[in-house]
């Protein structure tokens, strides 16, 4: 299970036995980094966008990915591609996130729990959970 | 499974010598109530306040609210799994405060949202300024995890509207009004020539501050199940939500479903209603698969000829509602959605997450992006602190005057899905 992220604290809690891909920069960069991954024939795993945190409510996202690539799977890709289109609606006229964004510096920390809070349930399954979830999207 | 749900209407709330009714009037003693929610480790100062109708009053951030009920005969307590036992609530009788409720505010988290205005443009937009209003507040002891002090707040809030309960218990309610669910098998023989509706209630369960509990379980670690409407009016299901202000379901909303009531209302005149299934809004897509493909099961299993499906929340749950909108419909099923949308400050954009063909049937709530400006309050509960902070605001949202300028997405239960709200449309 590849977890692409830009939250230091889903870097610092995420177990030896997954794999990485640190994003260093905002939430659209960690959409773009997936969106490039899923073009290559890796799967989504997670859903691209948060549960009513808006995208410009947080600078932080963390999505999952299959290890494995194989052809372009649409499913993925269809769900990405409306993520994008949301994410665009949501621009201002600068055409950045930022000029609707709601958060400060200083609740940066709590920011970053929260978006660890949408995924820590998947980190904490046993690694071979992740498997069986690789297995049953490769039975598909 | 039958309920008599009596409703005992109250017209004012104050502060007095000993928690009881005086007529129309509920009187709380502060003490006593303080007495009934303290000792959480977790909390020290706790603090109650009353905001009523038409008051110059603005509450934020609010967490939760909380109608009192209490149970009078039947099976278990109120709010099983949570404050009682786990008994099968659902049957017997209950009582409910009318007109008033408890409001659990307070930060948790530094983003922080949740407006109830009490008069002014802000009252209209939230059913919440229409009830006498218990609010409490607490101040988490130094070091306190959000877990942790969620799950405080969370249970101050219930414990208060189970002990403001108490004072409708002994009371001969103004209205009784009886709801009854039978097993399927005699349900469908009831009324064979109607069309057997069911209601499929998404619940958002997406981790801190965004879970929803069934009879004490976090329903993000249930496969969807059958529930009798009643259970729910006993507070079977209870909020956990603190995320999106304007359409998550505050407890209040759950005990008083709107669409479970409507169900009823048209139950043996227009549809024969079957009863709910409730499903969870996870994360990963394989238990979104998973819990559509359970949800899409138990109406074909109910031998549901319509089903309505209501969201909880916005973002990846679109993708929920589509789901469970599409698979059900390829069951042959009828299927009415229920949601709100984000469609911009125009209202131009695309309002959901997700869409599909088969979601042809759409009842939406409003737009959560609408902007309006509240006017300053003279006494505000709670700090405004967080509101440039909460959804729906914006650097700038606070002006120097103490009004405030936000999206309706910021003031609590502004759109919910549920359809408990104010907002309706016009034709022109």
């Amino acid at each position: 299970m590849m977890v692409v992220t830009n939250n230091p604290l889903v870097r610092e809690r995420l177990p030896e036995e997954m794999n990485l891909l640190w994003v260093d920069g905002g939430y659209e960069d960690v959409i773009v980094a997936v969106r490039n991954r899923v073009h290559r024939g890796h799967r989504l795993l997670t859903h691209p966008l948060a549960g009513s945190v808006k995208p410009y409510e947080t600078p932080y996202r963390t999505i999952f990915l299959s290890d494995e690539a194989t052809d372009l799977h649409h499913p993925s890709l269809s769900v990405l591609e409306q993520a994008m289109a949301l994410l665009n609606a949501f621009k201002g006229k600068a055409g950045g996130l930022n000029s609707l964004r709601t958060y400060r510096d200083e609740h940066l920390p709590d920011l970053q729990l929260v978006d660890y809070g949408l995924v820590e349930t998947v980190i904490q399954q046993q690694p071979t959970m992740h498997q069986s979830l690789e297995q049953l999207l490769r039975e598909e | 499974m039958k309920l008599e749900l009596g409703k005992v209407f109250i017209e004012d709330v104050q502060f007095g010598e000993s928690t009881h009714l005086d007529g129309r009037i509920l009187v709380i003693d502060h003490a006593e109530l303080l007495e009934a929610v303290s000792g959480d480790e977790h909390l020290w100062k706790i603090r109650v306040d009353l905001a009523h109708p038409g008051e110059s009053v603005r509450i934020t951030p609010v967490k939760d609210v909380i109608e009192p009920r209490v149970k009078v005969k039947g099976h278990g307590g109120i709010f099983p799994g949570m404050l009682s036992k786990v008994d099968t609530v659902g049957n017997g009788r209950t009582h409910a405060m009318k007109n008033v409720a408890v409001v659990t505010a307070g930060k948790v988290v530094g983003f922080q949202e949740g407006i109830i205005d009490m008069s002014g443009i802000g009252a209209d937009y939230t059913p919440f300024s229409k009830t006498h209003n218990v609010v409490i507040t607490a101040e988490p002891k130094a070091g306190i995890k959000p877990h942790d002090h969620e799950a405080a707040l969370r249970t101050l809030g219930l414990k208060a509207a189970a002990y403001l309960g108490q004072a409708v218990k002994d009371v001969e309610p103004d209205e009784i009004k009886t709801y009854e669910t039978l097993a399927p098998r005699e349900a469908a023989q009831l009324y064979p020539e109607l069309p057997r509706v069911g209601y499929v209630y998404m619940l958002q369960t997406q981790g801190l501050l965004h879970d929803t509990y069934v009879y004490g379980v976090d329903a993000k670690k249930i496969v969807p199940t059958i529930m009798y409407p009643t259970e729910i009016m006993d507070g079977a299901i209870v909020s956990g939500n603190c995320v999106s202000a304007c359409d998550k379901n505050p407890t209040y909303v759950h005990l008083n479903n709107p669409i479970i009531e409507d169900l009823y209302e048209e139950h043996g005149k227009t549809l024969n209603f079957m009863g709910v299934i409730i499903t969870n809004e996870n994360v990963t897509l394989a238990d979104k698969e998973r819990s559509s493909n359970w949800t899409a099961k138990l109406t074909e299993f109910l031998g549901l000829d319509g089903a309505i499906v209501s969201q909880e929340g916005f973002g990846n749950p679109d993708t929920d509602l589509i789901m469970n909108c599409r698979k059900i419909e390829e069951k042959g099923i009828k299927t009415v959605i229920v949601t709100d949308e984000y469609a911009g400050r125009d209202g131009a954009s695309q309002s959901l997450a997700d869409a599909d063909p088969k979601a042809n049937a759409v009842i939406t709530n409003g737009n959560a992006n609408e902007v309006i400006v509240l006017p300053p309050m003279n006494r505000l509960i709670g700090t405004t602190a967080y509101v440039d902070s909460c959804a729906g605001g914006f650097d700038g949202s606070l002006r120097s005057d103490g009004s405030i300028e936000v999206e309706i997405q910021a003031i609590t239960g502004a759109t919910n899905e549920t359809g408990f709200v104010h907002l309706s449309a016009d034709a022109y």
